[in-house]
Formats: structure tokens, C-alpha cells, sequence
């Protein structure tokens, strides 16, 4: 039965609300059955969803603050361990060096499986997504993007991409991009570079340091470039989906 | 094994303990450099806190050092850009009593605090915490209503429903401010409502929207300058139940935009100008609500919150198309219909309201509306005597930010406001969901609206039927 007026007033005496931020341990399979182990960092609220590449020269670890900040600032996020990474490792899949191709020839297929999972979750916004990537997970990030039109923002973090990768990124304005890289770590600020260069989005931009370190490596000298990506996805991932193409079919 | 981290505070705070996020605290500006506690914090207290506490609107908390040290250089970058507290007046037009700029002074202290590296200093320097009303309040209510739960579904167009409640208050009551809360204010295009006497046709429990015919992409078929139909297929929907019956005929619940949640707006206070809403007993709240679907289903939970004044203010708030009792202060013309912005115009200038003034009174406050391709607004007064006057200048309108600019301007009989939006529908606007559509005319967020929004105030005495328009 319906509650008549469905009215309450009353004189004030209300309990806080405050915005709860949930992390959990999450293990998806891939397309091939095997488990990958990532980190779920789930907003209280429903809102985009954001996917962290951790780089070859560590695991999903390393994104552990700053999943923490992006949920508490409205994003539901994932972070995983590529196979052969972290909690990734079993079966064939244990020796990175030893390994390389055969897991970097996964990575696009393990990348499609965490944005499924991801976007399985009842609180993210399948249509707003962006994705946050180090080092060699960077080209992982761009091709990930061209596959799935719904990735309106990224994040590189000391790494390129290939010229397919450049191809559609100059093709595409609507995918804004952040680039950070220390300057001492040639090779990679020169790919920073060079990617955000060929970017086509009017706010697409870059970030160059100075003794930093690579890739997530640079949080630990640069305690403000985790805020930096946050207040990022804010101006470019509204958590209200403003902006976005209407959500009619 | 889920780990629930209970709220920004501890969030933020959990995160920084044990981590290099944080430099070694100085507790004292040994050099004379400023700290946070004495230079920073009653900044903060009095230009940050109100939405950068747990609970609101602000991605992080602000309430601490150790919440406030990591986004210390974002901080900077965003006051002495500007961008932070958000304020779009261009200040070389008007004066707003609550404009939250911070001055340059204030800008500068906090610029040389995170170049000197965000120094802590010693907490016996703090002011005393800042007081703040619980339960996501801006305002400290005396009064709330609650709405039943409202059902947003992932997919498909919403239309403006209306929605009617019995007031509560069962006496002749001056309000004095209103806060419109949802739950979910992703989903939230508009939220509003106006307070009438309660109409025995006004059925309760029931949201009542009109049909409104569409293309497929969600475009209003009609372009006569109206959101709906004023005539057509009514559709209902009782509380609790997603059976939808229709008839034809025209909408019987009423409802427009005396008070409103936008997006960005915080609440509407008439304190200040020592006035206050007339709500007498037995009135009804109609609402108008607008939500829009953004991919995620989702349940908003609409409280709005209420002051109210022990003795009867000075003056009372009028709205601008009248009320029941009152006769519209100002009457507004403005060829809505025209509105036709081309696919890739950037600054694309919208059929302009003009609006005469009726009779003597005071402007208090500005609210534009427009949609997610807004670029700009001015308003332009012109009095009797043809002495022209701008009196509020956005430069760079956004729709995420839909503040209220609250002022005193006292406009004579027979004046008439010019009120021009502008709009940017290229690729360089990042709001913009598609640059290659015509825009019209609509009451949805791909479409477009320019609404002048004003607020007046007069004597609460005065009896606005006593002023109509001249012949």
C-alpha cells in the first residue's frame, strides 16, 4: 500500500551522510579462462568508470592511493594485474622477463575482460569511461580506447604508443589526454610528448617533471600528481555524465 | 572481502598515514612563512569547506591538514586561476552580496603558502571549527519534507513530471530559506516547485507529465517555443507503481520554478535582504521534476529543507510570473521558437527576452538557465530614460555551475532588461554531446533553453495586485 503524501516533516534532527567509498579484492576471468586478480574501488554513488594499467616494472599496487581518491571523488574504478604480474601469476603466466610476449600478446584481451568486468558493476556508467596507464601499459591504454568508443579520457603515465595508436588519437578530438613523465627518463617523456602532440583535443595536455621517477614510480616524488589526475578526470569525466551523448536507447 | 572505508575524512585520512604523500609536518613557519593553520585554514573554513566537507558536492574533503596537503598545489592552481569557488560574474559589472571570489590577497596567501611547501604550523594558531549543518545540508532546516523514492531508469527520455504534496505547515508560515536536496544529483536536470493553495482537483501521489512527441534522438518535433505541449496525451504514474495510463486533455497538477535545485545552485536564502516566502496554511508544494537518465539506473531520495522566520520578516519575495495572490512584477517576451543553433557555431547568439518592468520594484537576485551549450549571458537594463546599465555579465556560462547572483538593484516602473544567451555548439565546447546537430529550442539537456531567471522582493504589506500593467 502506498503511504499516504509520503510526507515527513519534522523538526530537524538528521543523521550525517557521508560518502562511503568501498575496497574490495576482485578476481575476473580473462578470454581464456585464466584469473586475474584487480582491486575494485567502488564510489557510493553511481558514476564513470575509470581502468588503471599498471606498468611492466610493477603491479597493480601502485595505484592503490589513487583508486582510493578517484572513488572518493564519485569514479568506480578498477586496477588488476596483468598475468605473469602480482597476484596474476600462476600456470604459464609467472615469469614476466621470461614471458614477455607471450603476456604482453594477452594484454589486449586481459584489458577487454577488466572493462567487462568493470562495466558489469551495478554503479558504473558504462558510457563514461577513461582509463589511467603507465609505461608499457600505455599502448594497452590508446588501442583499448579505440575499441571501445565509450573511453572519453586518458591518463599516460610515462609511456607511447605505436602508429596506429597516434592514428587514432589525432582522429579522434573527443578523446582528451593527460601525459606525465619525468625528463631525466628520456625515452618515455619524448612518447609522452609526441602522444599528447598528435592529440586533436583542444584540452589535452602535458606534465613534465623533474627527478620523478617512472611511470606510477612518480607519485612517491610527486605527492601532487595523484591529485593532479584526479581534479583531470573532474574537468574532463563530469561524474554527472553531463556531456555525454543522451542515454535514449 | 569487502573493506568499507567510512567517508572522505577517513578515506583521506587513511591514505595518507604511512604514505610519502605527506612531508615531515613542519609545525611552525620558523622563517615567518605562512601555515596552515594560521594564514590558510580560515580561508579554507570560509570559501571551501561549505562543499569540500563529507557529504557534499566537493570530490574531497577539506576539513583537515592532512585532508587538505595532497590537493595543496591543485589548490593553487585552481584559485589562482580562478576556477575555485566557482563564480562566473565578470566583476566589472554589479555588486553580489554573495559573490564567493576570493580576493587577491586571499589568493596570494595561499599561492605562497604551497610554494613555500604547504607548511602545517601549530594547531593552537587555528580558528575555532567551523560549525556545519549535518545531514548534507547547506542550511540548517527547520523543517524537511521527504519525497518518495524516485525511480531513474538507465535509458530513455524523462519528461518534466509534476508532482504535488501538502505543505507542512499547518499555520500561516513565513519561510526564510530553501534547500532542495536530491540523493542522486547525477540524474538531476531540474528539481523545482512552487507553493499554491491547495486545489481540490490537485490529486496527490501521482506524477503527472505530458507526452511529448520526439524524433529519434530525442528532439522535440514541435519548435514552438514551448517544453511540452499544452494540450495532448496526459500520462500518469502513481507512487510505487510504473503502470502508466494516459488520456487526452491538458495536465491538472501545476508546478514551475519559484525554488530550484540545479545543478551547482546551493539553496536560496532570503535572509539576507531581511525576507521571506508567505506560505499560508493549507498549501500545497507542486513540484516540477526533470531528471535525466545518464546510463546507470538509479533511486533519488528529494528532501527539501525549510527555515523559517519566528516573526515576520520585512519583506517579502515575489516571484517573477506572480502568484496566486500576487500579479507578475515583470511580463517577459522572447521568440524561444527561433532558437536554432548551427551544428558547429561557437558563439551563437540566442533570440534575446526582453522583459518590462510593470512596476517599481527590487531585483534581488539573477539565475540564468541554459543547457549544456550555454557559453554566456548578460543582462542589460534599460531605464526609462534610455540610460543603459549591465547588470550582470557570465562570460563563461556553465551548466554544471547554475548559481544564483544574489544583488539590489532597484529598477523603476517602465524599465525593460535585455537578457542575451549565447551558445557554443563546436567541438571546442567539452560539454557538447554532438557539434554536428541543429539545436533547438527544448526542455531536455541536448536541447537548449535560455531562461533569465530574477527574484524580486517588496514590502510585506505591499499588495502586488495594485500594480498592473499600463494600457
Amino acid at each position: 500500500m502506498v503511504k499516504q503524501f509520503w510526507l515527513v516533516p519534522c523538526l530537524v534532527l538528521l543523521l550525517t551522510t557521508p560518502s562511503m567509498a568501498e575496497k574490495k579484492d576482485v578476481t575476473f576471468p580473462g578470454a581464456d579462462g585464466f584469473n586475474l586478480k584487480g582491486t575494485l574501488y567502488l564510489s557510493s554513488k553511481p558514476g564513470p568508470g575509470l581502468l588503471l594499467l599498471h606498468q611492466c616494472n610493477a603491479d597493480r599496487q601502485v595505484y592503490d592511493t589513487l583508486g582510493t581518491m578517484l572513488s572518493t571523488a564519485g569514479y568506480n574504478v578498477l586496477s588488476f594485474d596483468f598475468r605473469g604480474f602480482g597476484g596474476s601469476k600462476a600456470g604459464e603466466y609467472t615469469d614476466f622477463a621470461a614471458q614477455r610476449q607471450k603476456i604482453m600478446d594477452r594484454m589486449p584481451a586481459d584489458v577487454d575482460a577488466a572493462f567487462g568486468f568493470l562495466t558489469a558493476q551495478s554503479l558504473v556508467n558504462s558510457r563514461a569511461l577513461g582509463i589511467v596507464a603507465g609505461s608499457c601499459g600505455v599502448n594497452e591504454a590508446v588501442h583499448a580506447s579505440q575499441r571501445h568508443p565509450d573511453v572519453r579520457t586518458l591518463v599516460v603515465l610515462s609511456g607511447g604508443t605505436d602508429a596506429g595508436g597516434e592514428a587514432y588519437i589525432k582522429n579522434t578530438p573527443k578523446l582528451s589526454i593527460f601525459g606525465a613523465a619525468s625528463e631525466e627518463d628520456t625515452e618515455a617523456a619524448a612518447a609522452v610528448k609526441k602522444l599528447v602532440g598528435v592529440s586533436s583535443n583542444n584540452y589535452s595536455q602535458v606534465e613534465m617533471f623533474k627527478g620523478a621517477g617512472h611511470a606510477a614510480s612518480m607519485f612517491e616524488k610527486q605527492p601532487d600528481l595523484e591529485a593532479d589526475i584526479v581534479i583531470w578526470f573532474r574537468s574532463n569525466l563530469p561524474v554527472g555524465g553531463y556531456g555525454l551523448p543522451p542515454a535514449i536507447k | 572481502m569487502a573493506t568499507k572505508i567510512s567517508a572522505v575524512l577517513l578515506t583521506i585520512g587513511a591514505f595518507l598515514a604511512g604514505t610519502a604523500l605527506v612531508a615531515k609536518p613542519v609545525t611552525e613557519g620558523a622563517d615567518g612563512s605562512l601555515t596552515y593553520y594560521k594564514d590558510v585554514l580560515p580561508i579554507v573554513q570560509k570559501n571551501c569547506q561549505g562543499c569540500h566537507r563529507p557529504g557534499q558536492i566537493g570530490p574531497f574533503s577539506l576539513m583537515s591538514y592532512k585532508e587538505t596537503r595532497p590537493w595543496a598545489k591543485a589548490i593553487k592552481n585552481a584559485v589562482a586561476a580562478r576556477k575555485m569557488p566557482p563564480w562566473f560574474a565578470n566583476p566589472q559589472y554589479g555588486h553580489f552580496d554573495n559573490e564567493r571570489s576570493l580576493t587577491q590577497a586571499e589568493i596570494d596567501k595561499i599561492t605562497a603558502w604551497v610554494d613555500a611547501g604547504a607548511i602545517e604550523g601549530d594547531a593552537k594558531d587555528a580558528p575555532a571549527p567551523a560549525q556545519w549543518p549535518e545531514g548534507g545540508w547547506m542550511i540548517k532546516p527547520d523543517v524537511v519534507v521527504e519525497l518518495p523514492p524516485y525511480q531513474v531508469p538507465a535509458k530513455g527520455i524523462k519528461e518534466w513530471e509534476h508532482f504535488a504534496v501538502p505543505s507542512p505547515f499547518k499555520e500561516d508560515t513565513w519561510v526564510t530559506s530553501v534547500e532542495i536536496l536530491p540523493s542522486a544529483p547525477a540524474v538531476a536536470h531540474h528539481l523545482c516547485f512552487d507553493i499554491a493553495r491547495h486545489d481540490p482537483k490537485t490529486p496527490y501521489n501521482l506524477y503527472e507529465w505530458m507526452e511529448v512527441p520526439r524524433d529519434e534522438d530525442g528532439v522535440m518535433k514541435a519548435r514552438d517555443g514551448n517544453t511540452q505541449p499544452r494540450e495532448g496525451i496526459v500520462v500518469t504514474r502513481a507512487v510505487g507503481s510504473t503502470e502508466e495510463k494516459r488520456r487526452p486533455g491538458r495536465a491538472v497538477i501545476g508546478g514551475g520554478n519559484q525554488f530550484c535545485y540545479l545543478p551547482g545552485l546551493p539553496f536560496e536564502d532570503y535572509r539576507p535582504a531581511n525576507a521571506g516566502v508567505f506560505v499560508p496554511k493549507g498549501s500545497d508544494i507542486l513540484l516540477n521534476l526533470h531528471y535525466t537518465a545518464n546510463g546507470v539506473a538509479t533511486t533519488d531520495n528529494l528532501r527539501i529543507g525549510f527555515t523559517v522566520a519566528k516573526t515576520p520578516p520585512q519583506k517579502k519575495y515575489v516571484p517573477q510570473f506572480g502568484a496566486e495572490d500576487d500579479a507578475a512584477p515583470t511580463e517577459r517576451q522572447q521568440a524561444n521558437a527561433q532558437l536554432a543553433i548551427p551544428p558547429g557555431a561557437d558563439n551563437y547568439p540566442g533570440p534575446p527576452a526582453t522583459i518590462s518592468f510593470l512596476r517599481d520594484t527590487e531585483l534581488v537576485w539573477f539565475r540564468p538557465h541554459a543547457h549544456v551549450r550555454g557559453k554566456s549571458v548578460q543582462y542589460k537594463l534599460i531605464y526609462p530614460d534610455g540610460k543603459e546599465q549591465i547588470v550582470l555579465d557570465v562570460p563563461h556560462y556553465d551548466f554544471n555551475w547554475q548559481l544564483t547572483y544574489r544583488t539590489s538593484v532597484k529598477i523603476p516602473k517602465g524599465s525593460k532588461m535585455i537578457v542575451q544567451f549565447r551558445y557554443d555548439n563546436s567541438p571546442n565546447n567539452k560539454y557538447n554531446p554532438d557539434p554536428t546537430k541543429w539545436v533547438y529550442y527544448g526542455g531536455q539537456s541536448w536541447e537548449e533553453m535560455g531562461t533569465p531567471n530574477m527574484g524580486f522582493i517588496m514590502d510585506r504589506e505591499a499588495n502586488e495586485k495594485d500594480f498592473v500593467k499600463e494600457q
